[in-house]
Formats: structure tokens, C-alpha cells, sequence
């Protein structure tokens, strides 16, 4: 049949879709010219019809220029009308051969044409067709895989297909492509066309279908892994239940609010703790929160909100425990024993505030431990010494990771009631920097009026302070902040006597150290003068701790001695000292037995305790001015200039012709040993006596030291440390010291057997003083002095001493 | 019988055999062996015997023709349609030497029956 058909044939007008050959296709036919070419169709005896699809589908009337120009003729197998609608007509058409519209023979009523019939598509054997029909069928595999929900049927009808033509329709009419793409594949006029289409048709569809199916996949696998969680923990809870385990969180949380209902909790704590509670229980165990709230609610239920010891208030016990630890410190034994007095009377009384200042080594810290122990309280201890995070006092709030309480808020966890006694270690040493001032932070907690709410920054709850005994040590005053000395109640413990320490050691470090040795009390005997000379020439310091390791190091060398078996009882006698401890370490300046004019003795005082020192002045001819060497410090060297001037002024009225002798010469003091720094005003009566002696040529008494304070108009004043000063000059073999009138009270504090030994004169003005000082000699012209005795060279001088 | 010689029976190879274009619809068959061999029954109610084409190959029987609404008249609607019309075509495998066989065909009550005399030596057609 390769000769040319022509047919005239009633033109049905499809939108939007395309009838294949071999294709089955359900039509409804509604408007009046289709109704009218179906019937027309149906009339004829063979009830064949043409189907041609519209180019635009939006046209209800379809003109011939409208249509595509290749159409379907195909066979009417069923035909009906709706029920109840019987203008419209559902018909079932088979497709039978493509057509070519040669023209249009009418176009009322219905679209008539001659239509050329349109050979099928020729087979083709070449390797492209070849290749084409392989890909399809490995596309339609892909595409098979990827659709699970293609029946079985069409599976079998499209993997069973053998003819590429037939398929290519069957997959055009299957496969969801558009208008246009359909008509393209009927009319394709040979098998290479065809298949070049419908493969890239189909190769679009199965990427797409793959990425749809990523796509689910990936939602699928998201779900899935939520949903397996899920199931999981279920799963878990219910195993847990079978096992008679409550949930682990749960639990954790019921015993949480057990232990907050428990305890003793001021209501605004208990009101923040419950509140605290129900948000932990709504959050998972997971959640960040959980344990931050659980640590704040452990915190919360371990602090001695309510909890205290009670205070032994036995006044004789209280006074033996503080004798036990420490001999004398009187004062602050008396100020406890007050205050315990004052807590019998009344016992809503607020705890004092107590700051130690001392040099190291007098006892301060073992002072606190003693004063809880008398008292019965706890006691708890924290050094400040660096601190300078004001967070560390006052702790961080929770929304920092890791916060915690600060160390008073801590201090009171450890010591578990709210009122031991808490000991703020080396105030004077606190730092400060862009992190906040740890000292500010103390205010609020020394404050009697503000402690009773403290506010720690991770708690952010009152927490009451004003039972707690606070005691702060510091070694100097000067570094503590003015508004947190004016917090406290100041005591000042002085370095110890000589005699003070001897007593100790007998009492405390040598049965101490003795024990710490392994030696029995017996085995080894330290007399007194043993003692005294390791205190005055092995050691030098206000405290004992390095007189305790002197006593250690004797204890120690005869317990080796005692192992080696060369003896069972040893007596260290002084002479022994240097076999025993080496060569001595310190000297004390001693009196000079002869002064030459212009040589002063001074007293001054250290934190290790007082000290004799030497005011050295001589003329300089020629010179001018004063000149000031020996680390004098400004408020000495003013001093120094004080004296200067007022015997310029002033020497003529004391009958010392010092203008004349200033004019022409330069004057030069020296203070030895030139190595320690000195300050303060208390030398200005030797700096005026030495040059008072150097311009009237008069020396000083050599058994005579001097302090006092000097003014311009050459009054005295007086000065501190005197008890120190004038225990120095007894050490020292010096007979006589001059005091200026005001410190006469001061001398109440020097021990007894010391004022018998000394003559003490109290001056008021320069005049008396030089009276009291100078050798009464004024017409006998000295001649030059013998050479200034040899000023022995200190060894470790410790700090800065005090003239 | 004028019925029986009007019916067209044409002898093909299978090699020179080409299908018609397009998918035609195919009548139902019944297919019978008897002592002289074969009869098949086509259910082709309606189709005249003069249009009905029977060819046979080496091995396979094919009838075709077309099937015209006869009863369809000026003036006439359709209400319902279910008979199909048009070509038809149906192909079937005759496990038996065609080539060899005497082949008759016959049209009654709407049954067009092919009578196939496989025992037969020769053909006398």
C-alpha cells in the first residue's frame, strides 16, 4: 500500500491532547461543531473520524488555521451519552493511521477535509536507530524503578513491546509531556525521528522522577531518623518501666524538690527554688539549662541558710583556749573576751569586724583559729592575697558557662553554718584591675548595715552575713582602701620583744620542735641565753617563724647526733651556737663609746622591732648647702632641712654661731648603713643635735639616744614605736634616752625591768633638748675627734626602717 | 456456493507478508479440531462475505475485511454505539502444513467458518 489515500473525512478539534495510532483514548465532545463532526463520524458506515489538536487551546471555535496539520484517523469503538446530558457524547476512539490535511472541504457545520494518509514511520536498521531503542529501554528500566506505582500491566505491556514505534506512541500518550511535544511524535515521519524524541522526552522525565525521588528520599530519611528516635525512646521508657525504674530525670528531679521541701530555706530562697524546680522539669535532661539550673538548686540546698553553732559563751574557757595558743596579746584576747560578754547580754548583737595588721609571723592567722576555737565557732580561711577578679568574691552570674558561687558564698558551704568565724587573709595584698576591684566587692560584705543581704552574683539571693565573725589580716595599713579601714575594727599587733619571743620559744616552739624531731623532752636543753642569742644573732624578724626554724635546726642536728649514737642528752650553751648554726648572721648597732662632734645616736623602729642608728654630720668648707646620703627617705631629708634652717635661724639665741659656720661651709649627714632605706620624721632631734654638736664643736653624749619629731620653731613632737625604740637603746648599753614630752604616756608600755634601767628625759623644745643631748663643755675646744668607731656592716637589714 | 467462492483466499509467503497500518480490531474466534482437521469459527456478525479477505502463509491464517454499519440511515442518531466497526484484522497460528492444505471457507447466521483439511495430499482449491 504505498500509493497515496486520500479521504474525506468530519475533523474532530482535540485541545490538549493527542490521539496516537494504536492508542485507545476516551473523548468528550461538547461544543455544537465536534457534536456535530462525531455524528456525521458516526453516520458514516466504517465510523471513522479525524482527530487534529488544536494549536492554542484557549480557542473555543476551531478555525482551520488553528489546527495542526497532522491529525489521527481513528475508529469510534464506544459511544454514549451522559446520562441527563444528552448533548454531550463520551467516545471511546481508537487510533488508527496519521493523516495529512491536503484541505478543507467545509466548515458548517462541522469541519470537513480531504486528508492524505500518512504512511507509518519507516523502520530503520541503522546503529543510531540501534542505539536509540537501547537507551530507551534502559531509560524505561530507570524510569520503572523510580515509578512503584505503575500497575503491573502497563509494566508488562512496555517491557513486552517489541515494535520501538508502537512504544514510542503508547509512551507518548503515558508519559506527562506537553501539547506540543505530543504532536511533535506523531509527526515524525521516520523511526530515527521518533526515537530521537521520545529519548530526550524520556530522558528529562527519568531526571526528573530521580530528583523527585531524591528529594522524597531525603525527607524520608529525615523523618525516618526522627522518627526512629522517637521510637527509641519510647521503647527505652518502656523498658524502664519493666524494670521498675522511674525515669532517670524524673527521679533526679523528685529528689531535688524532696530535698528543697526538706530544708530550711528563708521563703524568698524557697520561692526561687521552687520556681527554679518546675522549669527543670519541664526541660530535657539534654538541654543545656538542665544543668545549670540543677547545680544552682544543689548550691541552694547546700548552704547553712539557717544552720549555727552555738557560742560558748564560758569566759574562763574562752580566755585559758586563748592563753593556750598565744602568749600576751592582751589587747585582742580582752577585745574577744568583750565581745563574747556582749553576746551573753545581748545576743542579737552583730558580729565585729576585726582587721590584724602586723608584720609576718606574729600570730595573726593562728589568732582566728584560736579565737573560733574559744568561741566554738567553725573557722574558715581564704587568702586574698592576688585576688583582684571582683567575680571571685562575689562569684559570676549563671549565664556565664561554668559559674560558680564566690569564695564567701564557697567559705560558707565548707564551714556549713552561717556564723564561723572567717578569716580574709592578706587584705592589704588584694589587686585590682579592668576586672573590678575585689576590695569594693568587700565593702558590701564588711558593712554591718548591708551584710545581712549579701548578694553573691551566681545565688542572686540575700544571703545573711552578719553573723559570720569576720577577720581580716594585713601585714601594712597603708595599702587598704580608706572606705574598708573605716569598715573595720583596726588591732595592731607589734613585732614581739625579745623577751616576748623567749617566752614563746621556751613555751610553744622548743617542746614543738623537740617533738617534731623525735627527741624527748629531756634529750635536748636549750637554756635561756641559748635563746636569747639565736633571737639576737641567728635571726631577725618582728615574728618567730625563722626563730622556730633556728630551734628546728638544733633540734634536727642533735637528733642526728642522738641516731649516730654519740649521746642521749644534749645542752646547746651559746658557745655551742656556731657549731651548731654557723657563723652569727646579725649584728645590733652597739653605743659608741665616744662621740665625736657631729655624731648623734638616733632610735628608730622596724617591723622586726627597734634599732639604734647613727646620725653622722661634718662641715664641707667652702661648700654650700646641706647634703643628705644613707637612703633617707623625703620626709627625713625634710627633716634634715628643718634642722638646717632652724639652726641658721636660730643658733645665735642656743649660743651656736651656725649662720656664721653655714655660710662658709656646706654641711654633709650620712645616716649608715647606707644600704637601708630610712624615713620619717622621729630622727629630726639627732639630725639637730649632731649639727648643733658639729657648729658648736660640742660632742653628743655617747651614752645618750634621742627621737622625737622637730619643727621649724623648734618644738618637739612626739613619735610612734617607743616602747621598740627604747628596748633597742637598753640592748644597745646606752644609759640615758631623750623623749620628747608628749610620748611620757608611751613610756607605761615599756616593760618594768628596762625603765630601771634607763634614765629617761623629756624635752618639749630644742633648747632643752640640745641642754640634755650636748656635752656641757663650751669652752673646752675639742680637738679632732678620734675616728668614728667602725660601723659593723649589716647583713639582711629587712625592710624600711622608721627613724 | 456463491456465498463461498466470493470469499477471497489468496496464498502469501511469510516473508512477503506486510500487516496492514494501524491497530484494526479483531473478531473473536473459536477454533475446532475435527477428524479432517480444523474448522475456526469468526465471530463477524455483520460483515459482508464479499468484504472479508482470507490470505494464508506458511504457517499462519489471517482474516481481515472491514465491517460497515449497514443499518445507519439518513435521519438517524446515535443513542449508544458498541459494535466496532471498520477494518479487522486476526492473525492465527495453525499448528498444521498450510501450504499443503485444502482450505474452504463458509458464511452462516453471522459465523464465518474456515474449513481446514489438513489430511488431504495436494491442493484443491
Amino acid at each position: 500500500m504505498t500509493e497515496t489515500r486520500i479521504l474525506e473525512l468530519p475533523i474532530l478539534p482535540l485541545r490538549s491532547m493527542v490521539v496516537f495510532p494504536s492508542g485507545i483514548s476516551p473523548l468528550t465532545v461538547g461544543r455544537p461543531a465536534s457534536l456535530k463532526a462525531a455524528e456525521a463520524a458516526l453516520a458514516t458506515e466504517e465510523k471513522l473520524l479525524g482527530v487534529v489538536t488544536q494549536r492554542d487551546d484557549n480557542e473555543t471555535e476551531a478555525a482551520p488555521a488553528n489546527l495542526y496539520e497532522v491529525g489521527t484517523l481513528v475508529v469510534i469503538n464506544r459511544m454514549m451519552r451522559a446520562p441527563g446530558a444528552e448533548e454531550v457524547l463520551h467516545l471511546i476512539v481508537q487510533g488508527q493511521e496519521r493523516f495529512k490535511i491536503v484541505g478543507f472541504t467545509g466548515q458548517t457545520p462541522y469541519l470537513k477535509a480531504r486528508v492524505e494518509i500518512l504512511p507509518e514511520p519507516a523502520r530503520e536498521q541503522t546503529p543510531e536507530v540501534e542505539a536509540l531503542q537501547r537507551n530507551i529501554s534502559a531509560l524505561i528500566q530507570k524510569a520503572l524503578a523510580l515509578l512503584p506505582n505503575v500497575p503491573a500491566e502497563i509494566r508488562n505491556v512496555i517491557l513486552a513491546a517489541e515494535d520501538s514505534v508502537r512504544l514510542a506512541y503508547f509512551l507518548g500518550s503515558v508519559l506527562e509531556l506537553e501539547t506540543a511535544q505530543e504532536q511533535a511524535l506523531l509527526e515524525a515521519n521516520s523511526e530515527g525521528e521518533l526515537l530521537r524524541l521520545m529519548h530526550s522526552y524520556l530522558a528529562h522525565e527519568v531526571e526528573v522522577l530521580d530528583i523527585r525521588s531524591k528529594i522524597a528520599n531525603q525527607t524520608q530519611e529525615e523523618l525516618g531518623k526522627a522518627q526512629r528516635d522517637y521510637i527509641l525512646r519510647e521503647q527505652m521508657k518502656q523498658i524502664q518501666k519493666e524494670l521498675g525504674e522511674a525515669e532517670p530525670e524524673q527521679a533526679e528531679v523528685a529528689l531535688l524538690r524532696e530535698r528543697v521541701q526538706k530544708a530550711d530555706l528563708p521563703d524568698e530562697v524557697r520561692a526561687e527554688s521552687e520556681r527554679e524546680l518546675k522549669r527543670l522539669e519541664r526541660l530535657p535532661t539534654a538541654a543545656p539549662d538542665y544543668h545549670v539550673i540543677r547545680t544552682y538548686l544543689e548550691w541552694i540546698l547546700e548552704l547553712p541558710w539557717n544552720k549555727r553553732t552555738e557560742d560558748d559563751l564560758d569566759l574562763v574557757h574562752a580566755r585559758e583556749v586563748l592563753d593556750q595558743d598565744h602568749y600576751d596579746l592582751e589587747e585582742i584576747k580582752d577585745r574577744i573576751l568583750e565581745h563574747l560578754a556582749v553576746i551573753k547580754l545581748n545576743p542579737k548583737t552583730k558580729a565585729p569586724i576585726l582587721c590584724f595588721i602586723g608584720p609576718p609571723g606574729v600570730g595573726k592567722t593562728s589568732l582566728g583559729q584560736s579565737i573560733a576555737r574559744a568561741m566554738g565557732r567553725k573557722f574558715e580561711r581564704m587568702s586574698l592575697g592576688g585576688v583582684r577578679d571582683e567575680a571571685e568574691l562575689r562569684g559570676h552570674r549563671r549565664t556565664y558557662i561554668g559559674a560558680l558561687p564566690g569564695r564567701i558564698i564557697q567559705a560558707l558551704r565548707r564551714a556549713g553554718v552561717n556564723n564561723p568565724v572567717m578569716m580574709l587573709d592578706e587584705v592589704d595584698k588584694l589587686g585590682s584591675d579592668f576586672r573590678g576591684d575585689p576590695s569594693s566587692a568587700l565593702l558590701e560584705v564588711l558593712d554591718p548595715a548591708q551584710n545581712f543581704s549579701f548578694r553573691d552574683h551566681y545565688l542572686d539571693l540575700p544571703f545573711d552575713l552578719s553573723s559570720v565573725f569576720f577577720i581580716a589580716t594585713a601585714n601594712q595599713m597603708s595599702p587598704i582602701p580608706p572606705a574598708l579601714r573605716d569598715r573595720m575594727e583596726v588591732i595592731r599587733l607589734s613585732g614581739y620583744t625579745e623577751e616576748e619571743k623567749l617566752h614563746i620559744a621556751k613555751r610553744y616552739l622548743v617542746p614543738r620542735q623537740v617533738k617534731e624531731a623525735g627527741l624527748a623532752e629531756e634529750q635536748l636543753q636549750i637554756p635561756d641565753e641559748t635563746i636569747q642569742s639565736v633571737i639576737g644573732r641567728y635571726t631577725r624578724e618582728a615574728g618567730v617563724r625563722q626563730l622556730e626554724r633556728t630551734i628546728g635546726r638544733l633540734a634536727r642536728k642533735t637528733a642526728l647526733k642522738v641516731a649516730q649514737g654519740v649521746g642521749d642528752v644534749f645542752t646547746i650553751t651559746p658557745d655551742h651556737l656556731e657549731d651548731y648554726l654557723g657563723h652569727e648572721m646579725f649584728f645590733h648597732e652597739q653605743a659608741r663609746k665616744k662621740l665625736p662632734p657631729g655624731v648623734a645616736t638616733g632610735m628608730a623602729v622596724t617591723d622586726m622591732g627597734g634599732e639604734v642608728l647613727f646620725i653622722e654630720a661634718t662641715l664641707l668648707p667652702g661648700a654650700k648647702g646641706l647634703t643628705l646620703t644613707g637612703q633617707l627617705g623625703d620626709v627625713m631629708q625634710e627633716s634634715a632641712k628643718a634642722a638646717h634652717s632652724f639652726l641658721w635661724s636660730h643658733g645665735s639665741e642656743l649660743g651656736i654661731n651656725a649662720a656664721e659656720v653655714f655660710d662658709k661651709n656646706g654641711v654633709h649627714i650620712h645616716v649608715p648603713a647606707g644600704a637601708t632605706p630610712k624615713d620619717g620624721p622621729s630622727a629630726g632631734v639627732a639630725i639637730v643635735s649632731a649639727m648643733a654638736s658639729l657648729c658648736a664643736n660640742r660632742p653628743v653624749k655617747s651614752d645618750t639616744a634621742m627621737t622625737g619629731e622637730i619643727t621649724l620653731s623648734g618644738l618637739v613632737f612626739p613619735v610612734g614605736g617607743i616602747k621598740g625604740k627604747v628596748l633597742a637603746a637598753r640592748r644597745a648599753g646606752l644609759k640615758r634616752v631623750v623623749l620628747p614630752r608628749r610620748n611620757e604616756h608611751d613610756l607605761k608600755d615599756v616593760p618594768e625591768d628596762a625603765r630601771r634601767d634607763l634614765e629617761v628625759a623629756f624635752v618639749e623644745d630644742i633648747r632643752e633638748l640640745l641642754d640634755q643631748t650636748l656635752e656641757p663643755s663650751p669652752g673646752e675646744t675639742a680637738a679632732p675627734g678620734p675616728e668614728p668607731q667602725h660601723v659593723p656592716a649589716e647583713v639582711g637589714y629587712g625592710p624600711e626602717a622608721r627613724a | 456456493m456463491a456465498r463461498r467462492r466470493s470469499v477471497f483466499i489468496e496464498r502469501f509467503s511469510s516473508d512477503s507478508y506486510r500487516r496492514p497500518s494501524g491497530p484494526l480490531w479483531q473478531p473473536a474466534v473459536d477454533v475446532y479440531r475435527c477428524p479432517e482437521g480444523w474448522k475456526i469459527k469468526f465471530d463477524l456478525a455483520g460483515v459482508r462475505p464479499d468484504e472479508i479477505q482470507v490470505l494464508i502463509t506458511d504457517d499462519s491464517l489471517i482474516v481481515r475485511g472491514v465491517r460497515r454499519d449497514s443499518v445507519m440511515s439518513e435521519g438517524w442518531t446515535y443513542h449508544q454505539l458498541e459494535i466496532t466497526y471498520s477494518r479487522f484484522e486476526r492473525v492465527l497460528a495453525i499448528p498444521c502444513d498450510l501450504k499443503h492444505a485444502e482450505v474452504q471457507s463458509e458464511y452462516r447466521d453471522g459465523w464465518f467458518i474456515v474449513h481446514i483439511n489438513s489430511c488431504a495430499e495436494g491442493t484443491k482449491a
